[in-house]
């Protein structure tokens, strides 16, 4: 695998062709998919993620790594509250001076620090200051790793390069598997290699992961979870596994597949577990890696009763459901509303590459309005204005965009949707919330009629070469 | 500044500015900037405002702007934005990139204020410092630049004799700021002035109001900044408080020296005081017993310097605690020996230092203080930001009302706690009982 020797993960525009920005129907982004994709840019955007932050995200998930934010103090500000956040971050505090002289003295303190502290792995994340000022951290680093033996692991970040926050998991994972993962898998094999499986998970809520943690402990399969929830002896035993599965494939695709490549570790490919299909199609493809397939089809028929009975009442039927979340769990998400008697009425995803354009496949009905929204909630409003939805899901932090259209937003991540469990859970919330719909906002538009007439495609213009 | 920092509490000046601007109603930030910067800020300190945190509107400068100039991307960003989204004042606030890039972002914002198009911009960048200084220049970038469209009715009106301009209490930064500048309303109404507390339902119109202001009260330093510009421009005269005022012996000494300077109409401070007083001693009066459970109990503070003091000094004298350390976590200065009390410090390994070795019995701090407070198995009350994911919309820690509220949150704290431990021992006799 050449690009695991590379010194940073390439941006998903240049390995993967991922196109951020689209508006219209199913059907014509199928076709668009077919060819050859054209860069698009936005002339009118609303701050959004970027590489830096997914990064931040998923080495500060590992308990104990030290994670090192070489660039001013704000940069590091999105790790301090997260639910399963390192206590082990560090900023390098760059000030105006440092973006001139070069910041080398404060990350030299700063790596010093963090590995006095006992911290199980060590890593440096790239900001824009030290992109642009072109601070040489690899010299520190090697400089460092020479004098000390510590190893130090650079994310080579910088928050402008990628429109597709979801490098920043790459970039991420592309660290792991050259700084972190055991690189002997024979010494491995020899205590016990191919018991477990590792469970792959970038986004998700720990009510997710435990949710699918659940099935596999009632199936007997040990579960090895990672990057997120994870220490850093998780991302090390990682190339010992049976296999490796990801709860959403598209964010995962770079360490699923270097441990494949690198590490012989069987990537599954498989849908998240979402809704009555996907969740078995889950746990059979799982269950298949570990030669437990008997026991799979046990499990299956021993769940699959209470969630034919939830399904069989229809909870959606005459409703719709706006869906704004990742493609891979869109895919499932999908058919979980229409077991339930629902019709899609809309999708809005982030992005959409060479990786998973598959999916789109599994959306029936082209004329499903679709975009590719890149997290711009003005667009999603736009795009809401002209649908007739009951419910929006959605993630964390812009269901206030979704009330001005009467319709219900379901925030994504407090209650597990995954799995049999999580089929319960939805249509149990859904039913809850029928009483809410028609719900009104306090505050008022925030955006102008004359945007929400427009075509949502109106500051979308394509990339000049 | 000082080197590095373990979990960086202040942020930056753009998360500053950015949190001012959009805690005005009316007033519609754009950020230039790649576009995690305002993600980032909003990660940490989720406070309520009505532009939801993916919905502000920023350029989300790319590769291609960071080589050739993001100017013109700023333009195109600043032409659509007031198309797109409402406001009636628009700021441009800078990331480190434009900063380093040299943009010229007050050209842009020039450009569009030509168009009659409400756009100013922040004189200043994200690494210029915290978002302490990221307040203070963006308030002063705001009125200034409001001022300077013409917005401003200063200079037609005159100076209005009752309007009186609040600073020094930063959203985001003062964990209950708008709580506490509604209090500092009420109070300065009773003194028949009105307060421009910008951060309230007012909003821009009160930025409008600001050069026409008979005095300018500052609640902090970060304030003082801001009053020292008035001052200058406007010939505002200012007067500076370092503490936020909690208890009744607080706001008396606040009222006499504003009345000194706004001379409101006779008996009135007297009315206030007495009216504030009596409100004061009936519900203190009822906290006795309570008071009696907690005398004497050891309280650690961390926070900004003007919080730590005011309710530093009204633990002490009123409820009868024993300050064992204040960490001042917005004016973090080098040096400074252990013994030093207050402590500076916004690293969360010196002030966890510090913590342990104070002997404290309750940690009043920010939610960044929970690991320490559960690891010295002490309760923690959360007066200081980062807020985290805790909504607060009216609570105040200033005034009576402030006095009040604290006063039922440490007590219930710390006896919550007591009891709690009681049950453990109850439970720890009877198992050890159970052995025999």
């Amino acid at each position: 695998m050449a690009w695991i020797d590379e010194r940073a993960a390439l941006t998903r525009e240049r390995r993967s062709g991922a196109l951020s920005a689209f508006h219209g129907t199913l059907g014509g982004l199928k076709t668009l998919m077919s060819g050859e994709t054209r860069q698009t840019l936005r002339t009118m955007t609303q701050c959004a993620p970027d590489d830096i932050v997914y990064a931040i995200r998923v080495l500060a998930g590992i308990e104990g790594a030290a994670v090192i934010i070489h660039g001013s103090a704000g940069c590091a500000a999105s790790a301090l509250f997260a639910p399963d956040a390192s206590n082990l971050l560090y900023s390098t505090n760059l000030d105006e001076k440092d973006s001139i002289l070069g910041g080398d003295e404060k990350l030299r303190e700063a790596i010093s620090r963090a590995a006095s502290r006992g911290a199980s792995a060590v890593f440096v994340l790239g900001t824009p200051v030290t992109a642009i000022n072109n601070d040489d951290v690899n010299s520190v680093i090697s400089e460092f790793e020479d004098r000390t033996g510590v190893k130090v692991t650079y994310a080579n970040t910088d928050g402008f390069k990628s429109k597709t926050p979801v490098t920043g998991y790459d970039i991420a994972s592309h660290c792991l598997l050259r700084g972190l993962v055991e690189h002997s898998r024979s010494e491995g094999s020899q205590s016990g290699c191919g018991c477990f499986i590792n469970l792959i998970t970038m986004s998700e809520s720990p009510s997710d992961v435990l949710s699918v943690l659940g099935m596999f402990e009632d199936l007997g399969i040990s579960v090895n979870v990672l990057p997120r929830y994870s220490s850093a002896d998780s991302v090390k035993r990682a190339s010992r596994a049976a296999a490796s599965v990801a709860l959403n494939g598209g964010e995962c695709e770079y360490l699923v597949d270097g441990l494949e490549e690198s590490f012989g570790v069987r990537a599954i490919r498989t849908d998240s577990p979402i809704g009555i299909e996907a969740a078995e199609r889950f746990i059979r493809a799982a269950a298949g890696a570990l030669g437990v397939e008997q026991e799979a089809e046990r499990y299956i028929a021993e769940r699959r009763g209470e969630a034919d009975e939830a399904a069989s009442k229809t909870p959606l039927s005459g409703y719709g459901v706006f869906l704004n979340m990742d493609l891979e769990p869109a895919a499932s998400f999908a058919a979980l509303v229409s077991e339930l008697g629902g019709k899609v009425t809309g999708v809005a995803v982030p992005y959409v590459d060479e990786f998973n354009k598959r999916l789109l496949d599994k959306f029936h009905d082209n004329a499903t309005p679709f975009i590719v929204a890149n997290g711009q909630p003005f667009e999603i409003a736009n795009a809401l204005s002209k649908t007739k939805s009951d419910f929006c899901v959605v993630p964390r932090g812009i269901a206030a965009s979704v009330l001005p259209f009467g319709i219900v937003p379901i925030e994504w991540g407090h209650e597990s949707f995954f799995g049999w469990d999580g089929i319960l859970a939805f249509s149990s919330l859904i039913s809850r919330l029928k009483n809410s719909r028609g719900i009104k906002p306090f505050r008022g538009e925030i955006y102008k009629k004359t945007w929400l007439s427009k075509s949502g495609n109106w500051h979308v213009k394509t990339e000049v070469r | 500044m000082k080197n590095v920092i373990k979990n960086p509490r202040n942020g930056c000046s753009l998360h500053g500015a950015l949190m001012t601007a959009l805690a005005i109603r009316g007033v519609t930030p754009i950020v230039h900037s790649n576009s995690g910067c305002a993600v980032q800020n909003y990660l940490a300190e989720n406070f309520a405002a009505r532009l939801g945190r993916f919905e502000v509107p920023g350029s989300s400068v790319l590769e291609k702007q960071v080589i050739f100039g993001g100017g013109s991307r700023l333009r195109e960003q600043i032409k659509n934005t007031v198309k797109v989204l409402d406001g009636s004042l628009y700021i441009v606030l800078n990331g480190c990139e434009s900063a380093m890039v040299g943009d010229d972002v007050p050209g842009m914002a020039k450009e569009a204020a030509e168009r009659k198009e409400p756009v100013i911009c922040a004189r200043f960048a994200g690494f210029h410092g915290s978002a302490h200084h990221g307040y203070s220049r963006a308030m002063w970038d705001l009125i200034d630049g409001a001022a300077s469209l013409g917005i401003a009715r200063g200079e037609e009106s005159g100076r209005c004799g009752r309007l009186v301009s609040v600073f020094g209490i930063a959203p985001g930064l003062n964990a209950h700021f708008r709580g506490d500048l509604l209090e500092l309303r009420r109070m300065f109404r009773r003194l028949d002035a009105e307060a421009n507390i910008f951060f309230g339902p007012g909003g821009a119109d009160e930025l409008a109001n600001a050069p026409s202001a008979a005095l300018n009260v500052s609640f902090s330093k970060w304030g003082g900044f801001v009053c020292g510009r008035m001052e200058e421009k406007y010939g505002t005269p200012k007067l500076e408080f370092d503490f936020v005022p909690v208890g009744f012996e607080a706001v008396r000494e606040m009222v006499l020296a504003i009345a000194e300077r706004i001379s409101p109409d006779d008996g009135a401070v007297d009315d206030f005081l007495r009216e504030e007083r009596v409100r004061f001693e009936y519900f203190m009066e009822l906290t006795d017993e309570y008071r009696a459970a907690v005398i004497g109990a050891r309280a650690a503070l961390v926070g900004t310097e003007s919080v730590v003091t005011g309710v530093g000094k009204f633990l002490n004298e009123q409820l009868a605690a024993t300050v064992t350390a204040s960490v001042i976590t917005d004016s973090p200065a080098s040096g400074g020996s252990n013994a030093d009390n207050p402590r500076r410090s916004d690293d969360s390994e010196e002030i966890e230092d510090i913590l342990r070795r104070s002997g404290a019995d309750i940690i009043l701090g920010s939610p960044m203080e929970a690991p320490i407070a559960r690891e010295l198995n002490v309760p923690l009350l959360e007066i200081s930001p980062p807020a985290g994911p805790k909504l607060i919309l009216g609570k105040s820690y200033l005034g009576i009302t402030g006095a009040v509220n604290l006063t039922e949150d440490y007590i219930s704290a710390l006896t919550a706690h007591k009891a709690g431990r009681e049950l453990e021992i109850a439970l720890e006799i009877r198992r050890m009982s159970q052995k025999y």
